[in-house]
This record gives C-alpha cells, structure tokens and sequence, in this order.
C-alpha cells in the first residue's frame, strides 16, 4: 500500500523515522529540563515533567522512547541521557498528548 | 481541491483527538464537532477517580480542548447537540440545530452505561458516565455512610477506592464468583480482591441485589442469600453498550456497535467511519470483529482514521491493548491479552507483575505498581504489532 502524501501533508506515521534521519539532535541537560535542537534546524523543546503528578502510565515512552523512559525505582518518567537519534517533533507532541495525567510540557522555543 | 466537510459526532477523547490530528495532518477542509454535552469536551478517566474522591469543593474533569484551540484549528463545536439520526445516502444528520451536512462523518458517540431494572425509580442510585453523573455522585457521596458499588469491573472498584478516601463504608456486590471475571484471570482478580480488602472494602462475591427496599430514596438491599444491607447511595458499574440507538434505521451495520473494517470504515458505507467505545471492527488477522472501551485505544484509533482521511489510504487498525485502574493508591495496569499460562514476580519496591503466556510466547502482563517492568513488556508487544503492520502494509503475508 502506498503511503505517500497525496492531500494533505502527511507524513505517515511509519516513515517518521526515515524522514528524520537526516538529522542529529544535541541535547543539553539542567536537572530535569532537557533542551533539545535539532542541527540546522531553529526548532528546539524544552521539555517538563511534573513528578507530582506523573503515574508512570509510560505513554510518553512509547510514543517517544528516544527521549523519555520509567525510572525503575520510582516508575516515575524521566529524560534519557545520550543522543537520541531521531526525536521528531511529532513523536514529542504524541508524548506530550498521549499522557493521561498531562504530566509533560513541551515547550517549543 | 474542493475542502471537504468533515462531521465528527461525539466529543470525547476520539472525536476530539481526531479533529486535532486532521489538523495536524493540515486537513484543508471544513471539521465540525458534534458534542452532545453542554460545556467544553472532557477526558473521562479523571471521573470515576479525582473527581470523586474530592472533598469540598468541585473538581472539574480535565477539558480535551479549549476555546483558543478550537479557534486556532479552525474546528466548530456544537455544544449540546445530540445526533438525533443519519441519512447515509443524502449524507446528513438530524440535531436539534437543523439537518448537517457531511462529506466525511465520523463517529464517535460512544457508550452509555447498562442499566439495572432493579433500581428504577429510586433516588441514591447513580450511574457513572458523564460530567454531570460524576458531579451528582461526588456530591451524593458527602452524605453517604454506606454506599453499595454493584459490580466488580474496573470502575467499581475505582468507585469504592474514591469512596474509601473519604471514609465511606463500602460494599461491592459482585454476581460473579470473584472480581474482573470478564477481563482478568483468577490469580489477577485475587490480587484485586486482596487490596479492596486490606484497604476496608466488604466484598460480596457471587451474590446479587434481590431487591432495593425505600420510599422515594434508597434504604435497603436485599441480597440473593437473603441478607440485608443498609445502604444509603448505590452505584451500578455493570459495563457499558455502545451508543447506537440513534443509527437505528440508518443502514449501518449494528450489532454491539458499529461493524466496521478492518481500517475503522464502517461496512458498506465509504465515507462514514467509526472510533472509540463504538466501533467493532474485523480484525484482518484472525477475522473477528473487536471492540475496546480503552482511552489509548479511541486516541490510536483516531489518529488512525484522520491519516488514513487524509492520505487517501486504508491502513489497518491494530493495537497494543493497554488500559490503567488507580484503587487504593495503587497502579493497576495490564497490557495486551491474557494466555493460558501466567507467571508472578515481584519487583523491588514490592510491586507486581503477571505476565501472561500462550504456550510459550508472551502475549500479556498485568502490573501491580510495576510500571517499568510492564513497560518492558508493552514496548516488546508493541514492536511486534509495528513489524505485523508493516508487513500488512507493504504487501501480503504469505502462511496466514
């Protein structure tokens, strides 16, 4: 079946990983904040979790598993370390909508 | 390109994820969505959980969408406006604010609560759906001592841990010989058991309400073996039926929901589709027809169905079967199928996890407050459903 945009601008949501990666995004870390740009790319996030009212639902992981994991001695979500090699902003704005609790902020800069 | 009118009937997490995800997907054309309720649209889980447990003053449900977020996506709410009938030929559908007119529809109406003969007609007894029953049994449970919770499925049990919070004396009655017969297997069900009980819960397994005794309001209720219990509000949790009524008479095919296929297009209509509590659709994999009352699964099916609009394609809808029960302060979680098998472990931090099996493959796990070892679980499941939908969507699989 051919999933190519014919309408309305889609990007599929299976070939999100071969459009984005081209890119290499560097991220910086201050305590749980994390800012995240894209090289060649004026895009960036800050993203905020709130421990309070985080449940460990894991939503946010499997909709962005580069960026965010449970804690497992808290099952509490946190921000992966490292380089993630394809943090598109759609798989960011799922994390951000799919949490029962809205416990993540992402805040486009 | 003529825009297109897309009618989105229903604003509850599907309707209104699918609306924002036409956005996303720059839809060009014109999304209307229908909301039976009065009020901006809700999340629901938040219902049966902080909503009631709140003491004092009202704790509204968090709201799917606001009014700055309807004006930037360009997406008209009707508010208010129950679908009253559709006209799949002409393409419309009958509100109280005239007949709408649609290219695409979409259907989202939902489930409405199975209701008990037993209690009509007597005040004290609540159902639990929407806002406004959330807001009449929070409020009804302020001057509640005993409250009767008719049914052991998920809700109830979240119903009796809210009610617990505040001091209420809290009874389940359960027709089944144990809890979460419908869904969960008895090693599941027996952990559930265990911590209504630790936490003050009496559980009346295997019995039924004979008869409610009160004049006007709720007083008594006999149970099947005869004893009687004093109750002063009761809440009936006994499942949900989809929302269907109003498409009597439409060509649609019903039966326990919508039929539809196996990319969420409901059969023999090309450009009306359904999502959430209301759909069943034929899985092309086994080819039987499934519905889920699961919020993760409304906002897949959603995204689903507002890609597939507007690529012009018919992905198949699959899922990774996840839902969540918070009761007693404690996270219930289970994800994808139970098996004929299953094995207990302990985390620790002393939660749980069943993880279930058919023959030797995993195909399940259920978590007591072990959200990363269910996690673990869940993303190896998901990943094996991304791998069958790729191969679904790049060709025929061959020895199926």
């Amino acid at each position: 079946m051919n999933l190519v945009n014919r309408r309305c601008g889609v990007v599929p949501l299976l070939r999100l990983k071969q459009i984005h990666s081209g890119t290499r995004p560097t991220t910086t870390t201050t305590g749980r904040d994390r800012t995240i740009k894209e090289e060649g790319d004026p895009v960036s996030y800050s993203v905020e979790i709130n421990e309070e009212t985080c449940n460990g639902y894991g939503n946010c992981v499997v909709a962005a598993p580069e960026v965010f994991d449970l804690d497992p001695d808290t099952n509490i979500a946190v921000l992966r370390d490292g380089h993630p090699a394809d943090n598109d902003d759609e798989a960011l704005e799922e994390a951000e909508a799919d949490c029962p609790v809205r416990a993540i902020a992402l805040h486009r800069k | 390109m003529t825009p297109h009118d897309i009618l989105i009937i229903g604003a509850s997490v599907a309707g209104v994820r699918l609306a924002q995800t036409l956005r996303r997907r720059k839809y060009p054309g014109h999304i209307r969505l229908l909301d039976a309720e009065p009020g901006l649209p809700y999340d629901k889980p938040a219902l049966s959980k902080e909503v009631l447990a709140a003491e004092g003053p009202q704790a509204d449900p968090p709201v799917l969408i606001d009014e700055n977020q309807l004006t930037a996506l360009d997406i008209e709410l009707l508010q208010g406006c129950p679908a009253e009938s559709m006209d799949t030929a002409a393409k419309t559908v009958r509100t109280p604010a005239g007949e709408l007119a649609f290219t695409t529809a979409v259907i989202a109406t939902g489930a409405t609560p199975r209701t008990l003969p037993t209690f009509a007609d007597l005040d004290g007894v609540h159902y639990l759906r929407s806002r406004a029953d959330a807001e009449g049994l929070r409020v009804a449970l302020e001057n509640t001592r005993h409250l009767a919770v008719v049914g052991g499925g998920f809700i109830g049990g979240e119903v009796a841990s809210s009610a617990r919070s505040r001091g209420i004396e809290v009874t389940i009655i359960e027709a089944a010989p144990r809890l979460l017969a419908r869904t969960m297997p008895a090693e599941v069900a027996h952990e559930v058991a265990e911590l209504h009980r630790a936490n003050g819960v009496s559980l009346e397994l295997g019995k039924s309400v004979s008869y409610a005794v009160g004049e006007g309001q709720i007083d008594q209720i006999v149970l099947s073996d005869g004893r009687t219990l004093e109750v002063d509000t009761l809440v009936v949790g006994i499942g949900a039926r989809p929302e269907t009524d109003w498409l009597e008479g439409s060509g649609l095919h019903l039966d326990d929901g919508i039929l539809c296929e196996p990319d969420l297009r409901a059969e023999g209509a090309s450009d009306i589709f359904a999502i959430g509590d209301v759909a069943r659709w034929r899985d092309p994999h086994t080819g039987e027809y499934r519905r889920l009352e699961h919020w993760t699964a409304a906002r897949e099916q959603a995204a689903l169905v507002a890609t597939n609009i507007c690529a012009e394609a018919s992905t198949a809808f699959t899922t990774t079967e996840y839902i969540w029960s918070d009761q007693h302060g404690v996270r219930i979680q289970h994800v994808g199928h139970i098996g004929s098998s299953l094995t207990r472990t302990s985390n620790k931090q002393g939660g749980l996890l069943f993880t279930h099996f058919a023959g030797a493959e995993i195909v399940g796990a259920t978590g007591f407050d072990a959200s990363h070892e269910l996690l673990g679980v869940r993303q190896r499941l998901t990943a094996a459903a991304l791998d069958r939908r790729t191969q679904a969507s790049t060709g025929p699989v061959s020895g199926r």
